[in-house]
C-alpha cells in the first residue's frame, strides 16, 4: 500500500517546498540579525548555492528511489502470494495430488502427441538448408497420387527452369554390403551429384558425393556412409575411409561419412549409405534415357528469395512444354510443388496428414479441455468451501484483484507441477512408441524426442490451462456477492453450473465405458490370438532371409546354393529340420496366383480361384508340421525335369472338387502356363491373418520353381532365436558377401509382424486411453461431488442436527454420485455398440458386444463411481451441525 | 585526489548529520544551523551539498523523513534517526575517534623514525 501512496506523491513539488523552506527559514534569521528582507532574502539564496543544481539532483535522487522501492514492493507482494498459495496448497496435499496427476495427464498426453506431430511436421530436416528444400512430384492420369518421375523429366526440369538453386533425383532401394565388417542388408539412397551441395551438408569425415561424382556408368564407385552406420558397423574408425567394401557383390569405395543425425530425406526410412546415381551394380542403364519409365523423387531448394507461387509458376509452364514436346509419356502430367515438411511422410499421402495432425491434436487438446474442466470443478469444490475465508480476506481489505490474483497462482503452481509431471509422462509415452517394432528388418525413422521445441509447447499449455482452470471458480466467485454470502454463512455460489457439469461428467462416463470396452476387446483377442492354431507349428521356429538375386547368382548357381545351404543347416545341433520357402505366413511379402483347373467339379469363375501360395522344399511340410492328409508330400523325384507336381491345402481342394480327392486333378496357374498335378493334400492352414477362416492354398517344389531369394525355415529342439548366429555363420561359410536379414523366431514375427501388431497396439493405446478415460471421470465425479458436498453443507448440517444418521448422509452423496454412474454407463454401452462393430476385424475370439466385457467394464465404472463418491460423502458425514450451523 | 577529498567530506558530513539528529527530529535548515554553530562556521558545507546527503540517507533508511510544523507553524520536512541510523553513527563516531587519535598521535610524534 505504502508502494503506492510513494509512487503517486509529487516529488517536485516536496522537493520545492523543502529548500523554499531552507531559504524562508534562513532568511527570517538574516532578518533578525538585521538585514532588510531583500537583503536577507538575496543571501539566503546565495549561502544556498545552485539552487536549481540542488532541485535537480534531488528529484533524480527522489525518483530513482521511489521506482526501485515499488519494484521491489511488487515483486515481494508476488513472491508473498506464492508463499501463500503454496502453503495452502501444501495443507491439502490430496487435493494437490488429484489435481496434479489429472494436470499431468492431460498435458502429457498433448506433449506426446505434439512431439509427433513436431518431428513429423514441423521440423525441418536436419541439415544447413533444411528450410529451404521442396518435393517435386508428378501425378497423371495413371496415378492421380503425386509420385516419382522419370529421368528425362528430372533432367528437363533442372536444366530448364531457373527456379532451383539445386534439383536433386534419388532412388531408394535395399543392397547387400560385405566387408571386413560381415555382410548386411543396407538401405541406400541412390542420389544425384548435386545431392549434398543441394542440402548444403558438409562431411563428419573424409568428403561426400560432389559434382562429377554420377558422369558415366559404374565409372565412380563410391559410398558415403551415414554417421549411425559408421558408428554401429565400422566403430566409428576413420581408417575406413579409403577401404573397399562390395556393394551386391561388386568393389565401392568409402569416401566418407555424413554429419551425425543426418539420416537421409525420406520420410519414413532411415538411410544407412548414399550412392551417386548409375555409379553402383546393378546400374540403371537405358531407364535414365527412358522417359517412360519412372521411379525418380525429386528434392531441391529453390533460389533465394524466390516464393513458393513464382516457382510454381515456372515449372507448371515447364510442365505444359514437356507435355507438347513428348506426348507419348508426358500426356495429362501435372507436376506438384511442395515444401518438404509438407511432403511428409510420403508426397503421395502428405495432403491429408496435417488433416489427420490436425484432428489427432484436436482430440487430445479436448481431452486437456476435460481435464482442465474437472480441475476446475474440484478448484470450485475448494473456493466454495473457502468462500467465507474469502469474503473474510476481502472485507478485511483484500481487493477482488488480490483474490484473483490468488487463485490464478494457485492454478500456475497446480499447472507447473502438472507441466513437471507431463513431460516426465510424455518422456516415457514417447520412449514406449520408439520400441515399437515392425518384425522386419527396416531401418524406420522413429525419432520422436521431447526436446525444446516440445518443452516450449508444454509450457504454453501449462500456463493456457492455470488460465481456463482459474477462471471458472473466478466467475462463479465473482457473480456471488461476497457481502451477501458473509451474512448467510458461507452458501452462496451459483447452481446453474451445477447441471452442465453433471453433463459433462456424464459423458466423460459414457466415453470412458466404450474406450475401457475397446480396451478389454483387444486385450482379449491378443491373448485370444496367442492360442490360435494356425494349422502349423509356431513354437521352436526360427526363419532367416536372404536374397542371391542382386548378389550376381544365375539360377543354376543359386539353386547349388541353396541345396547346399538347407543340408548345412539342417546338420546345425541343435536343428531338428530345416527347409527353404520363398514366402512366410503372416509376413509382408506374399503372391496370389489363379488357379485355373482343368476339370472342375464346381463353378469356377473365369479368371479361376485367388490363392495365396508357396514355393517350398520336401522337408518344409514336417518343420512346420503340416499334416499330408492324402497323397504325398515333395521329394527327390519332383526335380527340376519332373512333370510339374503341387500340393494343395483341404480348402483348395473342397472349392474345386467338392465330394472327390484332388489327387491326380490338372491346373494351372497362367493361361498358357505348365500343367501340374496334384500329388498331395494337406491341412488346412491361416496363412494371411491369424484367425482367419482358411481359403484354398497352394504348394510347389522349390526344385521346379527357382527363385533368387528364401527364407530358411528351421525347426529348433533349443530356443530358436539362440541358432541365429550359427546360421549366419552357416550362410558366411558359403558366401561371405551374403547378408542374412529378418531372422527372428516364429513366435516374434507373428507377436511384432503383420499378424499382431495392431491388436497389441490397439490393446497398448486403447488400455492407456481407457486408464486416462477412467481416472479423467473419476477425478470429474470426484469433484463434482465434493463441490456439491461444500455447497450443502448447512443442509446435510441441519439434517444431522435433526438425527440424519451418519449412513443416512454418506447414501445421499454415494447415490447422486451413482445416478450419474448409471447415466452415464447407459449412454457408454450404446455408443460401444455402434463402435465395435467397426474393430471387428482386429478382433478374434471375443464378439464385440461380449456380456462379459460388457458387464465387468460396467462393474469396474460402478466400483470407480464408489470410489469417487466415498471421499466427498465421508467428508459430508463427518459435517459437524454446530459448525455448519452457527454462521446462522 | 580530490575523489578521496568528496569521499572524505561526504562519509563526514553523514555523521555530522546523523549526529545533530541525535538530540531528536530536525529539518534540513536546523541540521544546517546546528553544523555552521557547532564547528563555529570552520567547516564550510554548502546547503545544496547537504540536501543531496539527507536524501540519500533517508534512502538507506538511515534516517525517516516526514513532514511537519514548525514552531511557527510552517510545513517543514522533519528528519528521525532510524535505529538503523543510530547504530551507524556509533560505528562511525568509534571508527572517527580511532583514527583522529592515530592522525593525532602521528602529527605530534616526537620521536624520529629508526
Amino acid at each position: 500500500m505504502r508502494a503506492f501512496r510513494f509512487w503517486r506523491r509529487d516529488i517536485g513539488a516536496e522537493v520545492d517546498d523543502e529548500i523554499a523552506f531552507h531559504v524562508d527559514a534562513r532568511a527570517d534569521e538574516l532578518v533578525s540579525s538585521g538585514l532588510s528582507r531583500d537583503e536577507a532574502r538575496a543571501r539566503a539564496i546565495a549561502d544556498f548555492g545552485d539552487v536549481d543544481r540542488a532541485r535537480r539532483m534531488l528529484r533524480h535522487l527522489d525518483e530513482q528511489h521511489a521506482r526501485s522501492t515499488a519494484r521491489r514492493e511488487v515483486f515481494a507482494d508476488l513472491w508473498q502470494d506464492v508463499r501463500v498459495a503454496a502453503r495452502s496448497l501444501a495443507r491439502a496435499p490430496g487435493f494437490v495430488a488429484v489435481v496434479t496427476l489429472t494436470l499431468a495427464l492431460g498435458i502429457g498426453l498433448n506433449t506426446a502427441v505434439y512431439s509427433i506431430v513436431d518431428a513429423y511436421l514441423f521440423r525441418p530436416l536436419p541439415v544447413p538448408f533444411g528450410k529451404e528444400l521442396v518435393v517435386l512430384a508428378q501425378s497423371d492420369p495413371a496415378l492421380s497420387a503425386p509420385h516419382e518421375m522419370s529421368y528425362p523429366n528430372y533432367l528437363d526440369f533442372r536444366r530448364d527452369t531457373a527456379v532451383f538453386s539445386e534439383l536433386s533425383a534419388y532412388t531408394l532401394d535395399e543392397v547387400n554390403v560385405s566387408g571386413s565388417h560381415g555382410a548386411q542388408r543396407v538401405m541406400v539412397q541412390d542420389v544425384t551429384a548435386n545431392f549434398f551441395p543441394m542440402l548444403g551438408l558438409r562431411p563428419a569425415v573424409g568428403r561426400l558425393l560432389q559434382p562429377g561424382d554420377d558422369d558415366g556408368e559404374l565409372a565412380h564407385p563410391y559410398i558415403v556412409l551415414s554417421y549411425a552406420f559408421w558408428q554401429s558397423h565400422f566403430g566409428g574408425d576413420p581408417a575406413a575411409i579409403g577401404d573397399t567394401i562390395r556393394v551386391n557383390n561388386h568393389p565401392v569405395t568409402i569416401i566418407g561419412v555424413t554429419p551425425a543425425g543426418f539420416e537421409g530425406t525420406d520420410g519414413l526410412l532411415a538411410i544407412e549409405a548414399f550412392t551417386a546415381i548409375n555409379q553402383t551394380w546393378p546400374s540403371y542403364g537405358a531407364k535414365l534415357q527412358d522417359r517412360g519409365s519412372g521411379g525418380f523423387n525429386v528434392i531441391g531448394r529453390l533460389r533465394p528469395g524466390l516464393s513458393l507461387g513464382a516457382a510454381r509458376a515456372a515449372v507448371a509452364a515447364k510442365t505444359a512444354t514437356l507435355e507438347r514436346e513428348y506426348p507419348a509419356n508426358n500426356r495429362g502430367i501435372t507436376m506438384h510443388l511442395v515444401p518438404e515438411t509438407r511432403a511428409r511422410p510420403n508426397v503421395a499421402i502428405s495432403e491429408n496428414v496435417p488433416i489427420i495432425a490436425a484432428a489427432f491434436m484436436s482430440l487430445v487438446l479436448l481431452v486437456l479441455v476435460v481435464a482442465s474442466a474437472n480441475v476446475a470443478s474440484l478448484l470450485l469444490a475448494r473456493a466454495t468451501a473457502r468462500l467465507r475465508e474469502q469474503a473474510i480476506r476481502s472485507a478485511l481489505g483484500a481487493s477482488r484483484w488480490r483474490l484473483a490474483r490468488h487463485a490464478v497462482i494457485e492454478c500456475l503452481l497446480l499447472a507447473g507441477a502438472g507441466g513437471a509431471g507431463a513431460l516426465v509422462l510424455a518422456n516415457v509415452a514417447v520412449r514406449a512408441l520408439t520400441t515399437i517394432r515392425i518384425a522386419a528388418d527396416v531401418p524406420l525413422r522413429w525419432r520422436i524426442a521431447v526436446d525444446h521445441r516440445v518443452i516450449a509447447f508444454t509450457l504454453a499449455i501449462v500456463v493456457g490451462t492455470a488460465l481456463l482452470a482459474a477462471i471458472a471458480p473466478l466467475l462463479a466467485t465473482r457473480r456471488t456477492n461476497l457481502t451477501d454470502t458473509l451474512k448467510s454463512g458461507g452458501r452462496g455460489a451459483s447452481g446453474g453450473h451445477q447441471r452442465l457439469r453433471g453433463v459433462l461428467v456424464v459423458s466423460q462416463l459414457a466415453v470412458c465405458v466404450t474406450i475401457v470396452v475397446c480396451a478389454a476387446l483387444f486385450a482379449r483377442s491378443a491373448a485370444n490370438a496367442s492360442r490360435v492354431d494356425p494349422g502349423f507349428r509356431t513354437d521352436h521356429i526360427l526363419i532367416a532371409t536372404a536374397q542371391l538375386g542382386t548378389q550376381g547368382y544365375d539360377s543354376v548357381r543359386g539353386a547349388r546354393f541353396e541345396r547346399e545351404i538347407e543340408r548345412r543347416i539342417a546338420a546345425l545341433p541343435g536343428v531338428r529340420s530345416a527347409a527353404l520357402a520363398r514366402y512366410t505366413p503372416f509376413g509382408y511379402n506374399n503372391d496370389i496366383e489363379s488357379v485355373l483347373p482343368e476339370s472342375p467339379t464346381a463353378p469356377i469363375p473365369e479368371n479361376g480361384i485367388g490363392s495365396f501360395n508357396n514355393v517350398v522344399t520336401p522337408s518344409y511340410f514336417e518343420t512346420m508340421r503340416i499334416p499330408i492328409a492324402e497323397g504325398r508330400g515333395f521329394d527327390e523325384r519332383d526335380n527340376e525335369s519332373a512333370r510339374k507336381v503341387a500340393i494343395v491345402t483341404r480348402a483348395m481342394a473342397r472349392r474345386i472338387w467338392p465330394g472327390q480327392s484332388a489327387l491326380g486333378k490338372r491346373f494351372r496357374i497362367t493361361k498358357d502356363g505348365p500343367v501340374m498335378e496334384i500329388v498331395g493334400v494337406t491341412g488346412d492352414i491361416q496363412y494371411f491373418s491369424l484367425g482367419e477362416t482358411p481359403k484354398p492354398f497352394l504348394f510347389r517344389p522349390y526344385a521346379q520353381w527357382y527363385h533368387s531369394s528364401f527364407t530358411i525355415t528351421i525347426h529348433a529342439s533349443v530356443d530358436p532365436a539362440s541358432l541365429a548366429g550359427a546360421v549366419r555363420a552357416a550362410v558366411a561359410s558359403l558366401d561371405p558377401t551374403l547378408p542374412v536379414f529378418d531372422v527372428r523366431s516364429f513366435d516374434e514375427h507373428i507377436r511384432s509382424g503383420r499378424a499382431l501388431l495392431g491388436t497389441r497396439l490397439g490393446a497398448a493405446f486403447s488400455a492407456a486411453f481407457g486408464g486416462l478415460a477412467l481416472l479423467l471421470a473419476a477425478v470429474g465425479l470426484y469433484g463434482l461431488l465434493s463441490y456439491a458436498v461444500a455447497q450443502r453443507t448447512r443442509e446435510i448440517g441441519i439434517r444431522v442436527a435433526l438425527g440424519a444418521h451418519t449412513s443416512t448422509v454418506v447414501r445421499l452423496v454415494v447415490r447422486q454420485g451413482l445416478t450419474m454412474v448409471a447415466v452415464g454407463a447407459a449412454i457408454g454401452l450404446a455408443i460401444t455398440f455402434g463402435v465395435t462393430r467397426l474393430l471387428t476385424a482386429l478382433l478374434f475370439g471375443v464378439a464385440p458386444r461380449d456380456p462379459v466385457i460388457l458387464g465387468g467394464v460396467v462393474a469396474i465404472l460402478l466400483a470407480v463411481g464408489v470410489v469417487a463418491s466415498m471421499v466427498p460423502a465421508v467428508r459430508a458425514a463427518r459435517v459437524d451441525p454446530l459448525t455448519a450451523l452457527r454462521a446462522e | 585526489m580530490a575523489d578521496a577529498e568528496l569521499d572524505l567530506l561526504q562519509g563526514t558530513l553523514d555523521v555530522m548529520i546523523l549526529k545533530s539528529l541525535s538530540w531528536g527530529p530536525m529539518h534540513g535548515f536546523g541540521i544546517a544551523k546546528w553544523i555552521r554553530q557547532t564547528t563555529d562556521g570552520v567547516l564550510q558545507i554548502e546547503d545544496s551539498a547537504l540536501y543531496p546527503a539527507l536524501h540519500r540517507l533517508a534512502h538507506r533508511a538511515l534516517v525517516d523523513a516526514d513532514w511537519a510544523l514548525t514552531e511557527n507553524n510552517r510545513r517543514a520536512k522533519y528528519y528521525t534517526l532510524t535505529t538503523k541510523g543510530r547504530q551507524q553513527l556509533r560505528s562511525r563516531v568509534q571508527a572517527w575517534e580511532k583514527y583522529s587519535a592515530a592522525v593525532a598521535q602521528v602529527v605530534r610524534a616526537t620521536a624520529a623514525p629508526v
